[in-house]
């Protein structure tokens, strides 16, 4: 886990709250050039999602509609009403400048892309 | 592990016992633990009805729905898409839901959608099982 250029964070403790947030399920991928998270945030919508940064810290806040359903009654529901929130500290090999996200079926993207400077480098060998 | 774990936990939410009929061939796949319970909503109104099930990042083709008998059977495959993951929380393989519809729906109305990783399905109440309302004659005295 050293290679980890990111600490998968719990909710903050400061954070304030509109409606209860859950943890989403997040799957976090490591390539050449980048990392990737894929956060699962069923019903969520481009306009309930606000994904920011600050210092280290890339914060997730979401809050699905599930519950409106204008002219219907709600018979049965699991789905409990809540937001999705979570936390994620980089460290200095991500490159600030070119996160970024696409949401698609209900799965956030997040890319992360290794800075220049702090790429893998290859060092050549020379023939003893 | 942890699959296996969170699926007992959810099968405990299977909605049978809200409208006092036993879910038998649901409690059986439960007990086999061999899927996932994904959360479902039922709404309604005297027309139509919507069940909708959260599937994130589900492919539509890889989703089966059934009805009989009343009792509504939401199937599907989720594959993982990639190997070695730094973390892995998401869930992948096969989900499963089954839901006793408290009234009778005309299947040939049905059709689904997904909506940002959410299954919609949507039927028409059959006409014989409608809620009427019963108007009260006012006696003229």
């Amino acid at each position: 886990m050293s290679e980890q250029a990111m600490t998968v964070r719990g909710n903050g403790a400061a954070a304030t709250m509109t409606a209860p947030r859950v943890q989403p399920r997040v799957d976090v991928l490591e390539a050449e050039e980048a990392w990737t998270i894929l956060v699962d945030l069923p019903g969520v919508a481009e306009e309930d999602l606000e994904l920011s940064i600050e210092r280290d810290t890339l914060t997730l806040d979401a809050q699905p509609r599930l519950h409106e359903r204008p002219g219907m009654t709600l018979h049965f529901s699991d789905m409990a009403p809540r937001g999705f929130r979570r936390h994620f500290t980089l460290d200095e090999r991500v490159d600030r400048e070119r996160i970024a996200a696409a949401l698609d079926g209900g799965v956030l993207r997040i890319t992360l892309p290794r800075s220049k400077e702090a790429g893998p480098r290859r060092i050549p060998v020379g023939r003893g | 592990m942890l699959t296996r774990q969170l699926s007992r936990l959810e099968g405990l939410l299977e909605p049978g016992s809200l409208f006092g009929s036993q879910l038998s061939p649901a409690r059986e796949l439960l007990a086999r633990r061999d899927h996932i319970a994904p959360p479902m909503q039922l709404w309604s109104n005297e027309n139509a009805a919507v069940v909708t099930v959260e599937l994130p990042g589900v492919d539509p083709d890889n989703i089966e729905i059934s009805v009989e008998d009343r009792v509504l059977t939401v199937t599907a495959t989720r594959e993982q898409t990639h190997e070695d993951a730094l973390r892995s929380e998401r869930r992948y393989g096969r989900y499963q839901r089954q839901l006793r519809l408290p009234f009778e729906v005309d299947l040939d109305t049905a059709h689904a959608r997904s909506v940002h990783g959410v299954l919609e399905i949507q039927f028409d109440r059959s006409e014989a099982d409608r809620p009427r309302r019963i108007e009260i004659v006012r006696e003229e005295g």
